[in-house]
């Protein structure tokens, strides 16, 4: 019998249950990989203890039971379970923060070094706030005049400092009959409540953008949805930036947003060469729901195909390799305060575009396609040159 | 006693200074040095926290000049800290800290801001097709051979215009750069003495282009640009200018900085709503003194309304607008030939030139109403510093 999540928690049933799903995953574990589950217990008490911090969840979610691809405990210890915040608090000052927080902030920025972006069409926001000539509102009627008569379709939508896709919305046309926008999906909406569910949901403000015309491979394998790039820049002082981790977010079904969280929403991710483009391991995770739906739930499955139009995923070379790094780290340059910076860049057909710069990039991201640990030898040299240093 | 004095290090420091004021107030005014003590102790302990040498530069012993309540409307450096961390939030800071930055940002606007021409910064630094050099050597090859003159130099982080050069020109012959204070100075020369300034260290240089002033504000305070300080306040629905200072160079002056009176520079308050000057003044304290007119020029200044204010107060606002998590903003903001130009942003300072020259503390009503109304307690997390509980600081914000 499944009990609802609210039920499990007021019972405290749920780090029991926490625990049972584990054990299912170990047996689970013990036949595909043949790995007893006292061998899985001790590596996971191992890793548990050690620096990396990894617990049984990640040890499942991550893969790291395989022998075949974390061949020693050395390996098996880059896996860490560590939180964002900590790796951010030791190696990027506060202050910087709002600049990658507040997208109006950033695109600033980033238009002022003349770094490609997505076009802003509007700004919702109150207190006079704008983005130079870029048509700004403060009411919900002049937004809804605007949707109705001066809106370029289709475009994004997000709040001005979301995470994680929260709130954006994909509006593809407007049907002045009925009043009402066309969202990605099939969905429709008034106008009105499209402006009173999306556009004031925050405080700080809702922008919309034009949609980015993906590079035509990229369109092809992943059926027109989205598929950027997260790319990990390690920023040090003497040496400069260096990519460190790059990662290919790929969307699948209805989602509009390639951000995996955890593989809910079925998108699947994939390790990227850092020094050719080249796709290497890609999974998908088998899972619904909330992250915390349980170890055997989450285990990765690797795949070669896109799950929708089944073209090739894997050993595939992304489209303008070079220019794309070379504009992540021309970009990391000018964010000096923030030594680990996590860059989510679109595949453009007109070449890279900039998205956004993660101030606690998601380290279990890095981590999920199980090519390899965060905290690798490079990481570790960087860490404690810096972290040490304090900021 | 070692705890005593390494905590008091900076006001035992002071203490000559203080008694050296104290003697000359005695002797100008008549009032006793223990009743000017016990001012001090009132002040330091109320709400604007003034420490005992601001007691004197703002002129407060005066008491026919000030009354108590208005002594104590006057904020200082202390509480001014103070009050910035509980207004500004510490995690948009790096907007105002560094001047690339702030440039990008403006640029991105669309704002007003001087161009830049070229960056030398040791570790390496982009700002779109502008040249950065990282290697002395790299530099002096660029002022050479593809600099414009004349050109702006500044750290850039810096205090006070430390720093700053006016490069008027390059002699190609004697391989010398002519600057504006009339020195001539060796390619090399010129970027070991940039070396020298501890700004310099972490950060690096920003070349401008310099800002084509105005030609009515040229014609009465030189070439030197002179920038008005404006300090806003960003409230819910808008942001809104609270005080203008301007800051007027004097002589050879490379930059406008008041410097409390030492640079020799004059300061002047102007009405926010006008643009006009009310009051002129030179030096702080007991050297304070009041001028009508320019030194150099001796065309008037009271009375003068500084050309393009509409235009100024609106940028300055537009671009206080876009920074909305810093509620308390100082812009420096210069009156070019065709309008406004932004020269950079501040979260603090801003509060002595416009109280020592406006005559009057920032400490009003409609100051405190804005802090009680918009302070928050933010994390500070880049040093260790414990945040003044909100409440115990606003109570302290009560003038009695």
């Amino acid at each position: 019998m499944k009990l609802p999540r609210q039920l499990m928690k007021k019972l405290g049933l749920r780090p029991l249950m926490k625990e049972l799903s584990q054990l299912r995953a170990a047996r689970e574990v013990r036949q595909l990989a043949g790995k007893s589950v006292l061998s899985q217990l001790r590596e996971i008490g191992r890793l548990r203890f050690g620096s990396g911090r990894l617990d049984a969840s990640g040890y499942y979610m991550f893969g790291v039971y395989d022998d075949a691809r974390f061949p020693s405990h050395t390996a098996k210890q880059e896996v860490v379970g560590w939180s964002p915040r900590v790796v951010a608090a030791r190696l990027n000052k506060e202050r910087w923060r709002a600049i990658c927080d507040d997208k109006l902030v950033f695109y600033a920025i980033l238009k002022g070094l003349d770094f490609p972006f997505s076009e802003i069409y509007a700004v919702y926001c109150g207190a006079e706030r704008s983005f130079g000539s870029v048509p700004s509102f403060s009411t919900p009627d002049s937004m809804a005049e605007f949707l109705r008569d001066g809106m370029r379709y289709p475009f994004f939508g997000k709040t001005v400092d979301g995470m994680q896709g929260r709130g954006a919305t994909l509006v593809r046309a407007y049907d002045r009959a009925s009043d009402r926008l066309h969202l990605a999906g099939g969905e429709e909406i008034g106008v009105e409540e499209y402006v009173r569910e999306y556009v004031m949901r925050r405080p700080t403000g809702y922008l919309c953008q034009a949609l980015i015309r993906q590079h035509p491979l990229i369109d092809q394998i992943c059926g027109g949805r989205v598929g950027s790039l997260r790319m990990v820049v390690l920023k040090g002082e003497e040496e400069g930036p260096r990519l460190f981790r790059s990662i290919w977010k790929i969307s699948a079904g209805e989602s509009i947003s390639d951000h995996f969280l955890h593989g809910t929403r079925g998108n699947m991710v994939g390790h990227v060469d850092p020094g050719t483009g080249v796709v290497g391991r890609v999974i998908r995770i088998n899972a619904t729901g909330r992250p915390s739906a349980g170890a055997a739930r989450r285990l990765a499955t690797e795949v070669h195909v896109h799950s929708d139009t089944h073209e090739r995923v894997s050993g595939i070379t992304l489209p303008d390799w070079e220019r794309t790094v070379s504009l992540c780290l021309k970009a990391a340059i000018a964010f000096p305060g923030i030594r680990h910076q996590a860059w989510d860049i679109a595949m453009g057909e007109k070449g890279p575009s900039i998205l956004e710069l993660n101030f606690r990039g998601a380290i279990d991201l890095i981590q999920f396609p199980g090519v390899r640990g965060f905290n690798d030898a490079q990481f570790q040299a960087f860490f404690t040159r810096y972290a040490a240093n304090g900021k | 006693m070692k705890r005593f004095i390494r905590a008091n290090l900076k006001a035992i420091k002071k203490a000559p200074r203080v008694r050296e004021q104290a003697l000359l107030v005695r002797k100008m005014t008549g009032k006793s040095v223990a009743a000017q003590l016990r001012e001090i102790r009132s002040l330091r302990h109320g709400p604007g926290r003034l420490d005992p040498l601001e007691y004197y530069e703002f002129g407060l012993y005066d008491d026919a000049r000030f009354s108590p309540s208005a002594k104590r409307e006057f904020l200082g450096k202390q509480r001014n800290r103070e009050i910035d961390r509980l207004l500004n939030n510490p995690q948009w800071r790096s907007v105002a800290d560094s001047k690339l930055v702030t440039h990008a940002f403006l640029t991105g606007l669309g704002l007003p801001t001087p161009k830049i021409y070229a960056l030398y910064y040791r570790k390496g630094r982009s700002l779109a097709s502008v040249p950065c050099f990282r290697t002395p050597e790299a530099m002096a090859d660029f002022l050479r051979n593809g600099m414009r003159y004349p050109v702006f130099a500044k750290p850039s982080r810096s205090h006070f215009g430390e720093g700053a050069f006016r490069i008027n020109s390059f002699d190609r012959e004697a391989d010398r750069l002519r600057l504006n204070t009339g020195e001539e100075i060796g390619v090399e020369a010129f970027l070991l003495r940039l070396a020298g300034f501890p700004s310099t260290k972490n950060s690096g240089y920003l070349f401008q282009e310099p800002i084509a002033q105005h030609p009515e504000i040229t014609r009465i305070c030189g070439s030197c640009v002179a920038s008005v300080r404006m300090l806003v306040l960003v409230y819910d629905d808008g942001p809104r200018l609270l005080r203008a200072a301007w800051r007027i160079p004097v002589g050879q002056a490379v930059t406008d900085n008041f410097v409390h009176g030492a640079s020799g520079n004059m300061g002047a308050s102007v009405n926010p709503d006008t643009g006009v000057v009310e009051r002129a003044v030179r030096g702080v304290g007991a050297t304070i003194v009041e001028a009508e007119a320019h030194p150099d020029s001796g065309l008037p200044l009271r009375g003068m309304r500084l050309p393009h204010w509409e235009a100024a107060v609106s940028t300055c606002l537009d671009a206080a607008a876009a920074l909305p998590r810093l509620q308390f903003q100082h812009w420096d903001v210069a009156i070019g030939q065709d309008g406004p130009v932004l020269i950079e942003l501040n979260y603090s300072g801003g509060h002595f030139v416009s109280q020592v020259a406006g005559r009057r503390g920032l400490l009003t009503t409609e100051f405190l109403d804005f802090v009680r109304t918009h302070a928050k307690r933010f994390q500070t997390v880049d040093r260790v510093q414990p945040a003044m509980e909100r409440s115990k600081l606003l109570g302290l914000l009560r003038i009695r």
